[in-house]
């Protein structure tokens, strides 16, 4: 039997894992990511020229040294993997055939199984003076001083829901900035409901507690149950106001503080890079704090589309312990099912990952009500702000379209052009379905974003021109 | 030269030479591996580009999915400034509406 062609899309801790366990069952495999280096969004790396990669927790970087560790095995190999960076794949039809834009030229992949590890970008909910220069997403700020050792500001505002903020915080005063205010729309507390779930991810926990204890230090107030009510400044952010919550999200008037800042680091939550996956034809469910829309697979990643897998955050947000541990499990079930392999015995073959996968699973399930958005928050924004940047769409315009009748998440988007614009409707979709469920008086589980056609991502048209045998 | 230590808003060390590239009328210094977005941001700049409606935009996911950064790159419209290295002798326009 000739060796199944693998291709891999995402070079983060999923898709390389994914990538290594193929290769290890001889498998040939290409791996396709849109970066210049590997890692993915939280081991991502910066050029040798900075010495600023060492951002992060102990246990983060010792896990970021493992997943660099199997990139490397598998790159260096005598039959190394294919990979090509700064490629973006575009474009998924049957088959499965993979379209991916590389420097100057488009290149079709053909695969006898597609694994698509292509993680999550940040969710944003638009509040009043959100889209000012300055103010920017959490893990972006982030990723700016991981992969490029700058940090965005000097006075600066944290402000979302979960632990990347306390992170993100941390870090951020690590690197010398001073920092306003933290707000978290939720305690981090209400964690302790699930106790095992805590146990499972102590050491993370306890780098937690020390990165609490490190802002103490630095004398930012953390607080939390508060919400972002506006940004102001002109041309740039120069403060912003936050106030309590009343426990559905909605500010408490009277419990406002204004800081004076220069610049606002947003997080809440993440949307699933999920476009490949339903343009391949992949049926998606809503899950909020999991990253929206997600696509519906088995245990070993496989969707209902023949040849099509998801691994990873792209699946269903769960953090970089999972992803990789989900990387070996589908890696491995992509090469097994290529050999006609069955259930009972992927089961068997891959009962040590799937227990790992689980350990790492209990931890997440502990965090998922820090992340929980209530639906007060899709308030926030009025009718005079922009929430599809893009197009320059105002929340007055969209609501407009509700009241209009158009309900569902295409309709609005049909009505208003929210969602057409460069970014794909990826910074305004979470907006327009929380609308759309308003508008229905139901969950947006109901109304799912159209499937995808070509492009996933816009890609210059010389370079589809130029396409490679 | 060989930095280490914070410099300003770049922390970490730096090896390699600093470079200077344009933006509008401003001369900017970077470091081998920044990106343009982040050599505009050590710098204090953070307004890159002038959308549709008239407001003021700049660097949102910082990762190449928002499209915000949008600048005129050596003549070329809507580049990702923060998917860009900085390269001496760039020339960065703020992009103004459509271009
Ligand atoms: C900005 C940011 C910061 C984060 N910080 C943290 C953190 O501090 N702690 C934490 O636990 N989690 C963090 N996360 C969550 C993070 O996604 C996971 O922890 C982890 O990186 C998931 O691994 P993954 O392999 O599933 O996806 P990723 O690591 O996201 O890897 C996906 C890869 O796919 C590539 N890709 C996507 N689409 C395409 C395409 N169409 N063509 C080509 N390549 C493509 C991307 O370039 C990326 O390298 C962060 C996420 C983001 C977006
Ligand atoms: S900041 Fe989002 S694409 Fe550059």
């Amino acid at each position: 039997m000739t060796a199944p062609r693998i291709v891999v899309v995402g070079a983060g801790p999923a898709g390389i894992m994914a990538a290594r366990e193929a290769k290890r069952r001889g498998a040939a495999v290409t791996l396709i990511d849109e970066a210049l280096r590997p890692g993915g969004q939280i081991y991502r790396q910066g050029d040798a020229a900075l010495a600023s990669s060492g951002v992060g927790l102990p246990e983060e970087l010792a896990h970021k040294r493992t997943v660099l560790e199997a990139f490397a095995e598998v790159a260096e190999a005598a039959e190394a993997v294919d990979y090509h960076s700064g490629a973006t794949a575009y474009a998924v039809f049957p088959g499965p055939q993979l379209h991916v834009a590389l420097a100057d030229s488009s290149r079709v992949f053909e695969a006898d199984a597609l694994i698509l590890a292509t993680g999550v970008g940040e969710r944003a909910v638009p509040f009043p003076g959100w889209t000012l220069p300055g103010v920017l997403y959490a893990g972006g700020v982030q990723a700016i001083m991981k992969a490029h050792g700058v940090r965005a500001g000097d006075r600066v505002a944290v402000v979302g829901a979960g632990p990347l903020i306390i992170a993100v915080a941390a870090q951020l005063a690590e690197a010398g900035a001073e920092i306003a205010c933290v707000t978290l729309l939720t305690p981090l507390r209400v964690m302790a409901r699930r106790p095992l779930g805590l146990w499972a991810g102590r050491g993370v926990v306890r780098e937690g507690m020390a990165y609490l204890r490190q802002l103490r230090r630095a004398g930012a107030p953390v607080l939390e149950g508060w919400v972002p009510v506006h940004a102001e400044g002109a041309p740039a952010v120069e403060s912003l106001c936050v106030a309590r919550h009343d426990g559905a999200g909605r500010p408490l008037m009277g419990s406002e503080r204004r800081f004076d800042v220069d610049m606002v680091a947003m997080n809440f939550g993440f949307t699933a890079n999920s476009e490949l996956a339903r343009m391949a034809g992949a049926e998606v469910r809503f899950d909020s704090v999991r990253g929206g829309w997600v696509p519906v697979r088995n245990e070993f990643g496989a969707t209902a589309v023949p040849g099509v897998f998801v691994a990873g955050d792209g699946a269903a947000l769960r953090g970089a312990f999972v992803a990789a541990a989900e990387g070996r499990i589908v890696g491995a079930a992509a090469v097994l099912t290529a050999g006609g392999k069955g259930t009972a015995e992927l089961h068997q073959e891959l009962a040590a990952e799937f227990t790992e996968r689980r350990s790492h699973q209990a931890f997440q399930d502990a965090l998922r009500p820090t992340l929980d958005l209530p639906s007060g928050v899709w308030s926030w924004a009025t009718d005079d702000t922009v929430v599809c940047r893009c197009e320059g769409i105002t929340q007055g315009r969209l609501r407009q379209a509700v009241d209009e009748g158009h309900v569902t998440v295409n309709g609005i988007k049909r009505n208003t052009r929210a969602g057409m614009g460069w970014c794909g409707g990826r910074t305004c979709l979470a907006s327009v379905a929380a609308l759309a469920a308003q508008g229905q008086a139901g969950p947006p589980a109901e109304t799912p974003p159209m499937r995808p056609r070509p492009l996933a991502r816009p890609v210059p048209a010389g370079i589809l021109a130029r396409r490679e045998p | 030269m060989n930095k280490t230590g914070k410099i300003g808003r770049r922390l970490g060390g730096r090896t390699g030479e600093p470079f200077t590239f344009i933006f509008d009328d401003s001369t900017i210094e970077a470091w081998p591996g920044e990106s343009v977005a982040a050599a505009l941001l050590a710098a204090g700049q953070v307004v890159l580009r002038i959308a549709e409606d008239g407001g003021a935009r700049g660097v949102v996911c910082g990762i190449g999915l928002c499209w915000e950064c949008r600048c005129v790159i050596d003549g070329r419209p809507n580049v990702r400034a923060c998917m860009t290295e900085a390269r001496a002798g760039m020339r960065v326009r703020r992009q103004q509406g459509l271009e």
